[in-house]
Parts: C-alpha cells; sequence; structure tokens
C-alpha cells in the first residue's frame, strides 16, 4: 500500500481536508492556507493537501512586455450593437467583428479561421 | 508610471470602464480587460471586487480556457446569490497595459459549474497580490508587482 492511501484514511487527514474546504467556501482563503501548511508538516506528500495548497497560494507576478491598444472602438461597437446581438457571443478587434456565435466555442473559432493580430476582446451580449 | 517619493510604484496603466461592457444595465463599478496568457482566446473585461475573495468567470469562458470544475476538491462557495459548487484553481491571469508593461499575476480562480453572474477579479485570490490606483478623472487604471 503507497503511503498517500494511507493518509487519505486517517481520520485526521479527512477532517483536516473538509476543514480546509469549508474555509474555501467561506472564501477565507488565509486560513485556508494556514490550515494547510500545518497539515503538511504531518502530511508533506499528501497530494490532496499539495494540490490544494498549491491552488491557494500566491505564486507568481511577473512583468511582461507586452501591451494592447485602447479598446474603446470595441466598446463603441458593444454600446451600438448589443440590443441587436442580445444574447450572442462575439469576437471584436478594433471594431471590427471576427466571430460571432451563440456560444463563446463557436466565436473564437470563426475568428481563428481569420487572421488578426492583436489581442481580441470575447464579450457575451447579455 | 507612477512615483511614491521617487520611487516606480506602479509599471502599467489601462482604462477601466466603470460599466459593465456585456449589459449597461448591471452592476455599476470597475471594470478592467485582462486575458490568460498561453491561451488563444481573447480578453474579457471582470468587475474589480474587494468583496469577493475569489476571481470568478463565467463559466462558458472559462470552459473556452480549457478549465473544468471537476478539477481539483468540490467546494461549494457561499455567495449572496446562493451556494455555488465549483474548485479552486491556479490560473494565471494578465493585466492587460496600454502604456508601460502588461502583468501575469498567479491567481486563485474558482471554477464554477453553473456561473452566469459575470466576471470578478477578487481580492484575496488576486487583488492583494499587485500594486494598484485608480484615477477617476481620466478612468486610467495603474498597477504594477508589490518588489519593484
Amino acid at each position: 500500500m503507497t503511503e498517500p492511501v494511507i493518509e487519505q484514511e486517517d481520520p485526521e487527514l479527512t477532517e483536516v481536508l473538509e476543514g480546509v474546504k469549508d474555509l474555501l467556501g467561506y472564501g477565507r482563503l488565509k486560513a485556508a492556507r494556514e490550515l494547510l501548511e500545518q497539515a503538511l508538516q504531518k502530511y508533506p506528500t499528501n497530494e490532496r493537501l499539495l494540490k490544494l495548497h498549491w491552488a491557494v497560494s500566491p505564486g507568481k507576478v511577473e512583468r511582461v512586455d507586452v501591451r494592447y491598444s485602447d479598446d474603446q472602438a470595441n466598446v463603441d461597437w458593444l454600446k451600438e450593437n448589443w440590443k441587436k446581438y442580445k444574447g450572442k457571443w462575439v469576437v471584436l478587434l478594433e471594431g471590427r467583428v471576427l466571430g460571432m456565435g451563440d456560444d463563446p466555442k463557436t466565436a473564437m473559432r470563426i475568428a481563428q479561421e481569420q487572421q488578426y493580430e492583436g489581442l481580441p476582446l470575447l464579450h457575451h451580449l447579455e | 508610471m507612477l512615483t511614491l517619493n521617487a520611487i516606480p510604484f506602479t509599471t502599467g496603466r489601462a482604462t477601466y470602464r466603470d460599466f459593465d461592457p456585456e449589459n449597461a444595465s448591471r452592476k455599476q463599478g470597475f471594470y478592467v480587460r485582462v486575458a490568460f496568457p498561453g491561451s488563444a482566446r481573447g480578453g474579457v473585461y471582470a468587475l474589480v471586487d474587494t468583496g469577493t475573495p475569489y476571481c470568478i468567470f463565467n463559466t462558458a469562458q472559462v470552459e473556452t480556457l480549457g478549465l473544468s470544475f471537476n478539477t481539483g476538491e468540490r467546494i461549494a462557495l457561499r455567495t449572496a446569490y446562493g451556494p455555488f459548487e465549483g474548485t479552486v484553481q491556479r490560473v494565471t491571469i494578465q493585466l492587460i497595459a496600454e502604456e508601460g508593461e502588461s502583468l501575469n499575476i498567479d491567481a486563485s480562480v474558482f471554477v464554477a459549474q453553473d456561473w452566469h453572474l459575470g466576471n470578478f477579479l477578487g481580492y484575496t485570490g488576486f487583488l492583494e497580490r499587485f500594486r494598484f490606483a485608480i484615477d477617476p478623472g481620466t478612468n486610467a487604471f495603474y498597477f504594477g508587482p508589490c518588489a519593484l
């Protein structure tokens, strides 16, 4: 029997996992992270604890030398057209429709069939 | 970019919208454009919400990123709209700069099974991980890493 299976059967571990999930359900990420860090001292290889800890830890913040143009043309298009195309998903680039559909996958698929440079805006016209 | 006591404070600037471009009748607020690095998908607008712990995106949009609510421990998130089932996942979110540099931030995202209430950028899982400032006079959103 491998170690993680033994740990999963540990009632104390089950209690910790339920406690963490309960805290996360209330949005208490810091308290959940602290509880996970305490539990990981006792169960350092437990995959469930490690994955939860990874998900709630701050991780990296990185500067990237990337920028995009002002989105005003897209916003203007949305203001003018949201009633007309209500319910649709639309992909816009500089005020131009690249794709439209009943779901985001369809709208993106149509957009990706075209050649464009830049970051399009994916939007649901509610 | 902004400085504080002659020391750089932020590294990027973007325009924020004070209405939801998806739905003008929805909650007024402070919406910024974000993207997901490594994904060919487009940018989306999300509400900056210090009252929300996680980032949450509409389920249909999350699915286009290849994220599944089935990945990870199931959690019942209690909200003002009732409980929502989903999982907490780490996702890199890019704050899009129009001037200066964009910022890639590892965020704690709640991937809900069924969420159609809009896109949110939450506090503990995202906003407290970088510096930001706003100028309501110009709708400018300034941001940068905590350590410069």
